[in-house]
C-alpha cells in the first residue's frame, strides 16, 4: 500500500507575508484594544473611588458644620474651621459618655452648653488679646480661673483661641482675662463661650483632605484624582451657614485647561448645612 | 486506502481567543465588582445613612411638639399618641417618656425612637419651677441593597481618628457611616449612651442608626411682632396701616427727618418712629417687622401691613392683600392663659385711685400694688428719681376689676399693670411720659438743696418707651369667659397689652406705638399700628413657648 502523500507544500512568501501581516494587525488591535478597555475601566473604577471620597468629604462636612457654634473658612476656602460643642466625657475608659447640658443667658435668649460656660456683656478690643466684663457685682456670668486654657469662642474671637489667664477676681468671679490671640475686631457687648469645645480643621494635604479634630487627625479622603473641596462661609444677621463643594479631576481627562476645568466642574457635588448652634454675638 | 492526517492550527486559535476573553472578562468583572461595590456605597449606603438622619430629625420634631403641649393645660404632654413612661437613670435621674414610631420610608425600611427628659436648671438661668427638655431621637433606616459590600479603607488604619472605640470597629467608611450589619453596635457598646445596661442586641437587618439630642428651653419673652392673636384679626383698617421701628436705634441725625406721628409727642426723641417708608436705610430697615400672626384663618385686612403675616388655614395672598413680608397660611400656635400674679407683700391701694410711688429697682423686683379697680385717676411716681445710680423704678399693679380710669407713668417708671376685668379707656387715658432711650433729666434742685437728679444720670436700660408700660389681662377663671378691652380716641397709645383671653378694640384715629397678644384684633378706620422691635425683650415671667436651644449629633 502506497502511504498517501503528505500535502507539505509550504506557503509562498507572498502568502506567509499577508498573513502574518494580518495576523499582527489583529493582534494590534486586541492588545490595543485590551489596553484601551483596561485604561477605560481604570477610568471608572478611580472614577467611582473618587466619587465615594466626595461624598464623605461632604458628609463629614456637612455633620460637623451642623452642629457648630461657629465656622470660619480660609481666604483660599480650602480650610475650615469648626468649633463644636464637647457632647462626649472622655471617662478615660475608652468608652465615652454623654455629657449633661447646662442652660445660660445670652441677651433674652436661653442657650444649653456642654461642658462649656458663658458669660455675657464682654468687651473686645480689636488687635488686643484683653477682654473684659463689667463689674463683679454688676452681672452673674464672670470669668474664672478654670476657664483658663479652655477654648473661647465668639464674634471677633479667632478659631482656635483660648485663655491664658484671667485676674481681677474676687471670690473665684473674674472681670478680666487675656486671650492666646488677638481680638479681628471690637465689640462692647458681646457674649463669649467658654470651656472644652471641640476644635475641627479641614484642610487640603497633598493630595488627601484631612480632619482634625482637637489636633487629632482622621484623613477622611486620598486620591490620585486631585479632589479639591471648596467651602463658603455665609454670615446673615440672624443664621449662618456653609456651601460647600467638591471637585475631582477625573484621570482619562485629557486636553487644554479649559478642557480640563469643564471636566473638574462637570463632577461638583454640593452640599448647603446650616449651623443649628450658632453663636455669634447674639448667639 | 489512504489515510489522510490533518495537522490544523484551528486548536491554537480558539484557546487565543479563549483567554483573551476571559482576560478582558476579568478585567471587567473586577471593574464592575468595583463600581458595585461603590455604587453601593454611594447609592445605598448614603441613602440609609442620610434617611437616618431624617427619620431621627422626625423623631427630635415630634417630641419637640409634644413638649410644647405643656402650654396647654387642657392638653398635657406625654399621655397619649403612644407616649409612655420611661426609665431615666443616672447621671440625670427624672421622669423621662418614650415613643416609638415605626415603619415609615421606603417599604417601612425607617424607623425612630425618641425620648425625653424633664430636667430642672440649678444655675438661675430659669426658674426652678420651670422645667426643660431634652430630647434625645434615635433613627434608623435599613440598608438595601448588598450587605456584606465591603467598605473603602482609605482611612489611616490604625491611626488617631475621632471616635475613641474606633480602634475597635476598624477604618474606612465605618467611621463615618456606622453600619450595624449583625449587631447593634452602639448598644453594644455604650448602652443607652450613658453606660448603662451594655449588651449585644443583634438586629434583623443591616441598618444604620443616628442618634441626636436636641434641648428645648422654655421662652419666655412675648412680643414677637405687632399682632398675635388667637381667634380673629380685623384690621388696620381701609385708612389704617401696621409697621414697625426700634427704638434701640440711635436718634435720627437729621432732625428735619418728617416724623409721621405729630401729636402727644412733649418733644423730640421721644420715639424712633420715622414712618413706614423712611429715606434713612438704617430706619427703613426697622420699619418692616410689623408682623401679624393668627391662630385660625380669620383675617380681614383693609390698610397695608408693613411686615410678615402668618394664619392657619387662612387664604391670604400678596395679591389679595397689601403685605409687605413672607406670608405663611399654615402656622399654628396657641398663647397659654395668664394667671394672676402672686400679690403676697403688695400694698393695697383703694379702688387704684391717687399717686402711687414705686422704688422697685428691677423688673424681678418691682414695687407691688394691689387695688380693686382703676376708675379714677392714678399717677405711678418714680421713688428713685433722686438716686445717683439708678434713677429708674419698677411697679406691678394688680388690678381685681375693671380699668376705666386715667393712669399716669412718670418718667423713669417701667409699670406692669395687671387686670381681671375689662379695659374701657381712651388713648390719652394712658399717659406714658417716658421716651425713647431715656435718661432722666438732670435737676439741680435750689440753692441749697442736693440735687434731685445728677447732672449725668445713667441710661435707662430699658430703651422702649412703649416698654414702660404693658397691661396684661389675667384669664378669666372661666374657660369660655372673656375679657374686652376697647381704646378710643383722642389720644395716641404707648403701651404694650398681653391678654390671652382679650377681644381688643381699637377705634378711631389713634397712633398706637403697641405689641398685642390676645384673643382677638379689631382696628378700624385709620389707626396705625408701630411696632417698636425693642419689645421683642419683653419677658413677663410666663412661660410662652418652647424653642430648641441646642443641637447635637451623637457621633459615636
Amino acid at each position: 500500500m502506497k502511504p498517501a502523500r503528505l500535502q507539505d507544500e509550504g506557503f509562498t512568501l507572498i502568502e506567509m507575508m499577508l498573513a502574518v501581516s494580518i495576523g499582527s494587525l489583529m493582534l494590534a488591535a486586541t492588545v490595543a484594544a485590551s489596553i484601551c478597555l483596561q485604561r477605560s475601566f481604570n477610568a471608572v473604577d478611580n472614577y467611582f473611588a473618587s466619587h465615594v471620597q466626595q461624598v464623605r468629604i461632604i458628609d463629614y462636612l456637612s455633620r460637623d458644620v451642623r452642629r457648630s457654634y461657629i465656622v470660619t473658612t480660609s481666604t483660599d476656602l480650602q480650610t475650615v474651621t469648626c468649633i463644636i460643642p464637647n457632647y462626649l466625657v472622655d471617662n478615660g475608659s475608652n468608652q465615652p459618655t454623654r455629657a449633661t447640658p447646662t442652660l445660660s443667658l445670652v441677651g433674652n435668649k436661653v442657650v444649653a452648653n456642654y461642658q462649656a460656660s458663658t458669660v455675657n456683656n464682654v468687651t473686645t478690643t480689636q488687635g488686643s488679646t484683653s477682654i473684659s466684663c463689667p463689674g463683679l457685682g454688676l452681672v452673674s456670668s464672670h470669668f474664672s480661673n478654670a476657664n483658663v486654657g479652655q477654648s473661647v469662642v465668639g464674634t471677633g474671637i479667632p478659631a482656635g483661641t483660648t485663655l491664658e489667664s484671667v485676674s481681677n477676681c474676687l471670690l473665684g468671679s473674674c472681670s478680666q482675662a487675656t486671650m492666646s490671640r488677638a481680638a479681628s475686631s471690637s465689640n462692647s457687648n458681646d457674649s463669649l463661650t467658654i470651656g472644652a469645645l471641640t476644635n475641627v480643621v479641614y484642610s487640603v494635604v497633598n493630595q488627601a483632605i484631612q480632619r482634625k479634630e482637637n489636633g487629632g487627625i482622621t484623613n477622611i479622603a486620598a486620591s490620585a484624582d486631585n479632589l479639591i473641596p471648596v467651602t463658603s462661609d455665609i454670615e446673615l444677621l440672624n443664621t449662618e451657614f456653609t456651601q460647600s463643594t467638591v471637585t475631582f479631576l477625573p484621570r482619562f481627562a485629557r486636553g487644554n485647561q479649559t478642557f480640563l476645568n469643564n471636566e473638574r466642574a462637570g463632577t461638583a457635588v454640593f452640599s448647603l448645612s446650616y449651623l443649628r448652634n450658632r453663636r455669634r454675638g447674639d448667639g | 486506502m489512504k489515510t489522510q492526517v490533518h495537522r490544523g492550527n484551528d486548536g491554537n486559535i480558539l484557546i487565543c481567543a479563549l483567554c483573551t476573553i476571559v482576560i478582558i472578562s476579568l478585567i471587567g468583572a473586577n471593574v464592575l465588582i468595583n463600581c458595585t461595590r461603590h455604587y453601593n456605597i454611594t447609592a445605598k449606603q448614603l441613602k440609609a445613612w442620610k434617611e437616618a438622619l431624617y427619620a431621627a430629625e422626625a423623631g427630635g420634631d415630634a417630641g419637640f411638639d409634644e413638649v410644647r403641649k405643656a402650654l396647654d393645660s387642657n392638653n398635657l404632654p406625654f399621655i397619649t399618641d403612644g407616649w409612655a413612661a420611661a426609665p431615666s437613670p443616672a447621671p440625670t435621674p427624672g421622669p423621662a417618656w418614650t415613643k416609638t414610631i415605626s415603619s415609615f420610608g421606603q417599604a417601612g425600611s425607617l424607623s425612630t425612637t425618641v425620648t425625653i427628659d424633664k430636667l430642672t436648671d440649678n444655675t438661675g438661668t430659669i426658674p426652678a419651677t420651670t422645667p426643660y427638655y431634652r430630647i434625645r431621637s434615635i433613627g434608623t433606616a435599613r440598608l438595601f441593597g448588598l450587605p456584606r459590600v465591603g467598605l473603602s479603607d482609605q482611612f489611616f488604619a490604625g491611626g488617631p481618628n475621632f471616635v475613641a472605640n474606633s480602634a475597635n470597629r476598624g477604618v474606612g467608611d465605618t467611621l463615618l457611616r456606622k453600619i450595624d450589619f449583625k449587631y447593634d453596635h452602639f448598644k453594644a457598646t455604650y448602652g443607652d449612651g450613658d453606660g448603662n445596661n451594655p449588651g449585644s442586641l443583634s438586629v434583623t437587618y443591616p441598618q444604620i442608626t443616628r442618634r441626636i439630642e436636641l434641648i428645648a428651653v422654655p421662652k419666655y419673652y412675648v412680643f414677637g411682632g405687632a399682632l398675635r392673636v388667637v381667634n380673629a384679626v380685623e384690621g388696620p383698617g381701609t385708612a389704617g396701616f401696621v409697621d414697625s421701628y426700634n427704638s434701640k436705634n440711635p436718634t435720627n441725625p437729621n432732625p428735619s427727618s418728617p416724623k409721621v406721628v405729630n401729636n402727644d409727642v412733649p418733644g423730640p426723641n421721644t420715639t424712633s418712629y420715622y414712618g413706614s417708608n423712611p429715606s434713612n436705610s438704617t430706619y427703613l430697615a426697622d420699619a418692616h417687622d410689623g408682623d401679624v400672626s393668627v391662630a385660625t384663618k380669620s383675617f380681614i385686612e383693609g390698610g397695608p401691613i408693613w411686615g410678615d403675616v402668618t394664619t392657619n388655614g387662612g387664604n391670604v395672598t400678596h395679591s389679595g392683600y397689601q403685605i409687605s413680608g413672607t406670608i405663611d397660611n399654615n402656622v399654628p400656635f396657641t398663647v397659654p392663659r395668664l394667671s394672676a400674679p402672686d400679690t403676697t407683700g403688695f400694698v393695697a391701694t383703694s379702688s387704684g385711685t391717687g399717686t402711687i410711688t414705686a422704688t422697685g429697682t428691677s423688673d424681678s423686683s418691682p414695687t407691688g400694688f394691689v387695688c380693686s379697680g382703676i376708675s379714677g385717676s392714678v399717677t405711678i411716681k418714680n421713688g428713685n428719681a433722686a438716686s445717683d445710680t439708678f434713677p429708674y423704678a419698677y411697679a406691678k399693679i394688680v388690678a381685681n376689676g375693671h380699668i376705666t380710669g386715667k393712669i399716669t407713668v412718670e418718667r423713669g417708671v417701667t409699670a406692669e399693670i395687671w387686670f381681671t376685668g375689662n379695659m374701657n379707656v381712651k388713648g390719652e387715658d394712658l399717659d406714658n411720659q417716658n421716651v425713647d432711650r431715656g435718661t432722666q433729666t438732670p435737676n439741680p434742685g435750689s440753692v441749697g438743696v442736693p440735687p434731685l437728679i445728677p447732672p449725668t444720670p445713667a441710661d435707662d436700660p430699658n430703651p422702649s418707651r412703649v416698654g414702660h408700660m404693658k397691661f396684661f389681662g389675667i384669664s378669666p377663671t372661666a374657660a369660655s369667659t372673656t375679657q374686652t378691652i376697647e381704646i378710643g380716641s383722642p389720644g395716641n397709645i404707648f403701651a404694650t397689652f398681653y391678654a390671652p383671653n382679650a377681644d381688643i378694640t381699637l377705634t378711631s384715629n389713634v397712633d398706637v406705638f403697641s405689641a398685642i397678644v390676645g384673643r382677638s384684633f379689631s382696628g378700624n378706620g385709620n389707626t396705625a399700628f408701630h411696632y417698636d422691635k425693642a419689645l421683642n425683650q419683653v419677658q413677663i415671667g410666663v412661660v410662652t413657648d418652647y424653642q430648641i436651644a441646642s443641637y447635637v449629633e451623637d457621633v459615636r
